[in-house]
């Protein structure tokens, strides 16, 4: 089972001023849909950055087949959140979506027709094909999250790593959208999403890991979406963790000075 | 004779001027786009400690070892900048004009301390300060052929990466694309830049043939390639045109008459550029006023007959008129004489010359039905779905019912319920009616 999972082990995080984890624990079964809920600020978007390796860990590791990051990233898709990208960028929805195909490309190559053609395919899972040639700066939110998606399922990957792929998107494109992350699940793919709508992670996922700067419960949607388990993510302010948290991160800021 | 005598000095000088605006439009382009327009000013300040430097452990004013220590001079200030935004709270802008200056300051100093040093060779080494491109020389050309080439060559190589990497960091690390590769690489293309263009016009201009041709390109075109490009023709034009005027007319520094050609261009971008420009906005704005103004005139119509059984063709009168006017007026919207030669010729009304009276057409009665239309859903929605209050409505749906889409309407309709009478007891004309 360790081998063909996603397991966390004590990842503890502290990021600037950012949410901090503490001793996450726990093993994401692969081909499966998995739902990450928590308020806002509960670390979510930590926990995603953390596994890609995006911010430094302070203790505990990740592993993805029992194997770190930095040997499978051509293995992982990850979907940033929407904002953390300037829309106003000079170019179009098929360039967007054909960085899925970068890394697999290499260095020095051009884009194939097997490129293109996959590209193509992607846009028209997300319905986005009539918008192929038009700049990024025209698209509404619903239609930018919509092209993030069709990048990150260009990449063709076992694994999908997706920060709120849904918000800002109308409840008719939420279902489009769910529609083709459970086709990936049935391909194999192993899909891990932060979602904020407690009732369609009941709906739709496979599994649940609820989140309040540390992990308050994992496992099958049935089991874990009491009303206790919400209680305790979405209940506390969990003042002092998070009072603590902020102490030790200018703890580090002063050692990383020196 | 005075051609004879200018024409080869002219020759090298527009080759050098020109490749120079082409490498730093190219780079520029990325390093704009990539929020560093700061960059290369600061780079431009920073090599000066590194040219004395040079000059005083060799005691020449060019060579490749001069350019070398420029460079490495350069590359500390941009790893200083980095080093300070990222591990202490002084934001960028803040930690590039700290280093900027200081190291400026430091190569004012040693110059001045070189000048005083009576070396009999140093005349001439602040061309790096103000820049001197009347003295190039073929050597100079060459030098530059061979940056221009890499530059465009790297950027080439490395574009699919390159956009990447600007357009989204995070994706470009997470999904195994050589991030550190590219990032050195922006960089060291972007020094190559600086350094080897700074005796043609200077440190205080540099920053402008990175910063404006790309500027001013983004007012043509949303699409890199075509703004790349575009970047590079205004670059090249304005060298041309700049050494032009240096030459034959003023007289003056060209590093100076190649940036105000740049920054002319730029100028006429912003108001000519169609689309994004500001006169192609002006005039957008004032089209929509005008058509605003025009389809409050249709809704009036539509007033004046909503509550007839017999809905055709009305006539407008006079008196109808004076009444619209009065209506609209303190609201200076309506005027009937310049609006309603526009609105015949659109087909919205017809004049008959006989009796001197105006008509509504269909298409005139279903516009002015449709806005009113419009009007009341806004009005309906703002009331009962976000719960405003009912004095509030009114004047929002004056704006809004000119900019709603069909989608809008349809989506308004659904949320509402497909709703028969307004807020104030009008009823929601259905779609439609001819």
């Amino acid at each position: 089972m360790l081998h063909t999972s996603i397991e966390i082990h004590d990842l503890t995080v502290s990021y600037q001023n950012k949410p901090v984890l503490w001793g996450i624990d726990c093993h994401i079964p692969i081909q499966q849909l998995t739902a990450l809920i928590g308020p806002n600020g509960a670390g979510k978007s930590t926990l995603l950055k953390s596994m890609m390796g995006l911010i430094p860990i302070a203790s505990g590791f990740v592993h993805f087949n029992g194997k770190t990051i930095d040997s499978m990233r051509k293995h992982i898709s990850y979907m940033p959140q929407r904002e953390s990208v300037d829309w106003d960028f000079p170019i179009s929805v098929k360039e967007v979506v054909m960085m899925g195909r970068y890394s697999k490309l290499g260095l020095f190559k051009k884009p194939r027709e097997a490129d293109h053609l996959i590209v193509q395919e992607c846009l028209r899972k997300v319905e986005m094909e009539k918008f192929a040639d038009r700049q990024i700066s025209r698209l509404s939110g619903g239609q930018q999250q919509r092209v993030f998606m069709a990048r990150a399922i260009a990449q063709d990957t076992d694994f999908y790593l997706m920060d709120e792929p849904f918000s800002g998107v109308d409840a008719a494109t939420e279902i489009t959208l769910l529609d083709v992350l459970k086709q990936m699940r049935d391909n194999g793919k192993t899909i891990i999403v932060v979602h904020h709508d407690v009732q369609a992670v009941a709906e739709h996922f496979d599994n649940a890991l609820l989140l309040n700067l540390r992990k308050t419960a994992m496992g099958s949607v049935k089991e874990v979406l009491t009303e206790h388990n919400l209680q305790q993510t979405y209940g506390g302010k969990l003042q002092i963790l998070s009072d603590v948290g902020h102490l030790l991160s200018i703890e580090q800021k002063k050692t990383r000075l020196r | 004779m005075i051609d004879f005598f200018f024409a080869p000095t002219l020759f090298w000088v527009l080759s050098g001027c020109i490749l120079l605006s082409i490498q730093s439009a190219a780079i520029g382009c990325f390093t704009v786009l990539n929020k560093q327009s700061l960059a290369g000013d600061a780079v431009a300040h920073a090599v000066l400690p590194g040219i004395c430097i040079a000059f005083l452990l060799t005691g020449e004013k060019d060579g490749l070892l001069l350019l070398i220590s420029a460079s490495i001079s350069g590359w500390i200030a941009l790893q200083t900048i980095q080093y300070i935004s990222q591990t202490t709270k002084i934001k960028t802008d803040a930690s590039i004009g700290i280093i900027l200056s200081v190291f400026f300051g430091i190569g004012i100093l040693l110059l001045t301390s070189i000048q005083q040093s009576g070396n009999g060779n140093q005349s001439g080494l602040d061309k790096y300060i103000l820049g001197k491109a009347a003295g190039m020389l073929p050597d100079d050309i060459f030098l530059l052929l061979c940056t221009c080439s890499i530059i465009l060559l790297v950027l080439a190589l490395f574009r699919k990466e390159i956009i990447a990497y600007i357009f989204d960091i995070d994706f470009t690390k997470s999904s195994g694309i050589p991030f550190r590769l590219i990032r050195f690489c922006l960089l060291l293309l972007l020094i190559i830049n600086v350094v080897s263009g700074i005796q043609t016009v200077g440190v205080v201009l540099m920053a402008a043939l990175i910063i404006t041709p790309v500027s001013a390109a983004r007012f043509w075109s949303d699409s890199l390639q075509k703004v790349y490009t575009i970047s590079i023709i205004i670059g090249v034009i304005s060298a041309v045109v700049g050494v032009g005027l240096s030459f034959y007319v003023t007289n003056a520094p060209t590093g100076a008459t190649i940036v105000l050609a740049l920054t002319s261009l730029f100028f006429i971008s912003a108001f000519f550029a169609p689309h994004k420009g500001i006169i192609a906005r002006l005039y957008k704005q004032l089209n929509h006023k005008e058509k605003t103004q025009q389809e409050n005139i249709l809704k009036l119509c539509f007033h004046s007959i909503e509550h007839n059984d017999n809905l055709q063709l009305p006539l407008i009168t006079h008196s109808e008129i004076n009444r619209f006017e009065l209506i609209m007026n303190d609201e200076g919207i309506v005027q009937w004489k310049k609006h309603s030669k526009s609105l015949i010729k659109k087909g919205f009304l017809s004049f008959s010359a006989i009796s001197d009276t105006w008509y509504i057409t269909k298409e005139g009665i279903a516009r002015g039905q449709r806005i009113t239309r419009l009007h009341r859903l806004w009005e309906a929605y703002l009331l009962h779905q976000l719960q405003f209050d009912i004095d509030h409505v009114h004047e929002d749906a004056d704006s809004i019912e000119h900019i709603l889409t069909p989608e809008l309407e349809l989506a308004l309709e659904t949320i509402l319920n497909n709703p028969k009478f307004d807020p104030h007891g009008e009823t929601i004309p259905r779609k439609y009616i001819f």
